[in-house]
């Protein structure tokens, strides 16, 4: 089990400098320079401002003293907020994106699964239809539609939570639930199909067989193997979901990451970009790791190797 | 009083418009301490027959048009689920074909057994631990307390059979309904099952039922047997009357189909001709005419009386007295 983590952690490490090296090169190759809205600026202040961030290096020196940088913790300075570090923007902007994503990934699971397992267990009834009617419609919503429809109904029309912004604990819960339903939706599908299959399989006959309450059958017996298919989803769904916060962040205009990851783009931005890339990777990568060390101690029938 | 009483028990399955008559007219009764068997070729209903008992059709798709299961005095057709789920596991249990399915693959063995004491016997876990482990013993698992922590698939298919059998047996039921319980199992560890339910029969008094498409293997265990064909009973006999003077021409056949090791010409080992017929388009009169060598027009044109033959042995065939 620990030798399992530790290879699949040296597994981390390789693929996140393969993306900091093909994302360092695209940033890079791709035309344009961080500097080039400036017009009107003079040759000499131009070369002095390419020294500081150390663009008149060429290329691959530069690459190895950003990898060394990165090494040491270090992501460089940010180019449009002159005097700010990449680090300190990070640092003020991630925990938002995160209590956002985190937020929206426990809505989605929990409605999800307990929507899907309800459908499931009442299969073919008035609450399977309806609960898969909404799940139908949750897929079809994507974030940039739920956004604003929810800051017309729950901010406008009934002002119960603030349009915009960041502050309290109400600022997360609509950008939480535009960006989780689309998940929740697909978790909700998924875990259906998975307890109706389940639920046909012998080892719940056997389960019945044995005296145990409908209610016990389900809990006991059926839910283990339910989950598994959305275990294997949140993978791809927490890596959906950070693209989406990227979105969602704009609509509700959260100092998160996502505006500053679009801004970075545009700007070429290039170190805050590549931050911004770094600290996406990073987490994708750790999350899935703990999807299989999840998945492994649900099913004992998978063995770390 | 009998323990068991089946009586014109009917299981339909209603799909996509027609229906499927699974088991259509099955009663036998089964005394304590008794083995009766019943047999017949896929798909003629023994799985189902035994599911209704337990009461573990699905229904819908399934219902039961007719019949009723006597069981120590109680019409288990007319339980509700609650009570239904006091009787199941307790006095009536059930071992399943598929041994390899059967367990649940995400809870251990102990889990899985102490369980069935907890809800029954209202025991702690570790008095039924303690039960499970000997009751492991019993049906030869070795190592049993270290064995017991591990999860299904740590088990080979004979012993996963085992512990369901184990399973069965932990309240110490008074009847023990066997779905062929060795068909997925090799032949050495056919043998060590089939023996492990005779001795469980000979030192509890466990009534079983116990079905099989075998005739080979309900020979040794069995006091009685229940032909079915297509979903009907087409005949019933004490194992020794049925073994030397099979009555039903589909018996005879069956019959003709083991394989025998005292008898070297192993051509006249002789497969039934033609296939089961589809339960939802049987054919008319006789469900069996259309393979049966002695059939003539009154078995096409209408299905056979039951003949009474003796006490407990009956036949259902126009040519029983020919
Ligand atoms: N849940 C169900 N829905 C619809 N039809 C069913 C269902 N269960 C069983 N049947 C039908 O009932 C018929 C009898 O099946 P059953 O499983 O009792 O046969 P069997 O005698 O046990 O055969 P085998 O030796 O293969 O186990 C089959 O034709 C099957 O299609
Ligand atoms: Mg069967």
């Amino acid at each position: 089990m620990l030798f399992f983590i530790a290879k699949r952690l040296v597994g981390v490490v390789i693929t996140l400098f393969v993306i900091i090296t093909l994302s360092f090169l695209i940033i890079r190759i791709t035309p344009g320079s961080p500097f080039s809205q400036e017009r009107d600026v003079p040759v000499e202040v131009l070369e002095a401002l390419k020294a500081k961030y150390g663009f008149d290096k060429p290329l691959h020196k530069q690459y190895f003293q950003y990898i060394g940088n990165v090494v040491k913790g270090d992501l460089g300075l940010s180019i449009k907020y002159s005097n700010r570090t990449v680090n300190e923007i990070i640092k003020i902007s991630l925990p938002k994106t995160m209590q956002i994503g985190f937020l929206a990934l426990i809505w989605a699971i929990l409605v999800g699964f307990v929507g899907g397992a309800i459908a499931a267990v009442k299969q073919n009834t008035k609450w399977d239809y309806g609960l898969m009617s909404i799940a139908m419609c949750g897929i079809s919503i994507p974030p940039l539609v739920s956004g604003p429809l929810l800051i017309l109904v729950f901010a406008l029309a009934l002002p119960w939570f603030p349009t915009s912004g960041w502050g309290s604990w109400k600022h997360v819960v609509l950008p939480s639930i535009s960006l989780g339903s689309v998940y929740a939706a697909y978790i909700a599908r998924l875990t259906r199909g998975g307890m109706l299959e389940v639920i046909r399989s012998n080892y719940i006959r056997t389960a019945r067989a044995k005296g145990l309450s409908e209610k016990a059958v389900v809990v006991k017996h059926a839910l283990k193997g339910g989950i598994l298919p959305v275990v294997t989803f949140l993978g791809p769904a927490v890596a959906s979901i950070m693209v989406g916060s990227v979105v969602v962040e704009k609509i509700f205009n959260t100092p998160g990451m996502g505006p500053y990851f679009v801004d970075a783009a545009f700007n070429r931005d290039y170190f805050l970009l590549m931050g911004v890339v770094i600290v996406y990777a990073v987490f994708l990568l750790l999350l899935n790791l703990l999807v299989d060390i999840a998945y492994g101690f649900i099913d004992p029938r998978i063995r770390f190797e | 009083m009998s323990l068991l009483k089946i009586s014109d028990l009917r299981t339909y399955f209603k799909m996509e418009g027609n229906v499927v008559k699974a088991v259509d007219g099955v009663d036998f009764e089964l005394e304590k301490g008794e083995i009766v068997g019943i047999v017949g070729e896929s798909g003629s209903g023994k799985s189902v027959t035994c599911l209704s008992i337990m009461k573990l059709i699905p229904e819908p798709p399934g219902f039961y048009p007719t019949g009723s299961i006597e069981f120590m005095g109680k019409d288990l057709m007319k339980l509700n689920t609650k009570q239904m789920s006091k009787i199941r596991g307790n006095q009536i249990s059930m071992i399943f074909q598929d041994p390899m399915s059967s367990l649940n693959p995400f809870l251990t063995v102990e889990t899985q057994l102490t369980e069935v004491l907890e809800i029954h016997q209202n025991k702690t876990r570790k008095e039924a631990q303690k039960i499970a482990i000997d009751i492991l013993e019993r049906v030869g698992i070795a190592n049993a307390p270290r064995r017991i922590k591990q999860f299904p698939h740590e088990f080979s298919g004979g012993m996963r059979q085992r512990v369901m059998i184990a399973m069965a047996l932990l309240c110490r039921p008074e009847l023990l309904i066997a779905d062929e319980p060795t068909t997925a199992l090799d032949v050495t560890i056919q043998a060590q099952i089939l023996e492990l339910m005779k001795d469980l029969n000979r030192d509890f008094g466990t009534s079983i039922i116990f079905i099989t498409h075998n005739m080979g293997v309900v020979a040794g265990m069995t006091d009685r047997i229940v032909v079915m064909y297509a979903g009907k009973m087409v005949e019933k006999a004490s194992t020794s009357d049925l073994f030397e003077t099979p009555k039903h021409p589909y018996t005879n056949a069956l019959l003709s189909s083991i394989p025998r090791l005292d008898i070297d010409d192993q051509g006249s080992l002789t497969p039934i001709p033609g296939l089961p017929p589809d339960l939802s388009d049987l054919p008319s009169g006789c469900s069996f005419h259309p393979r049966c060598k002695f059939a003539d027009d009154q078995c096409k044109a209408a299905y056979p009386d039951r003949i009474e033959l003796s006490k407990d042995r009956m036949a259902a065939c126009w040519k029983v007295n020919v």
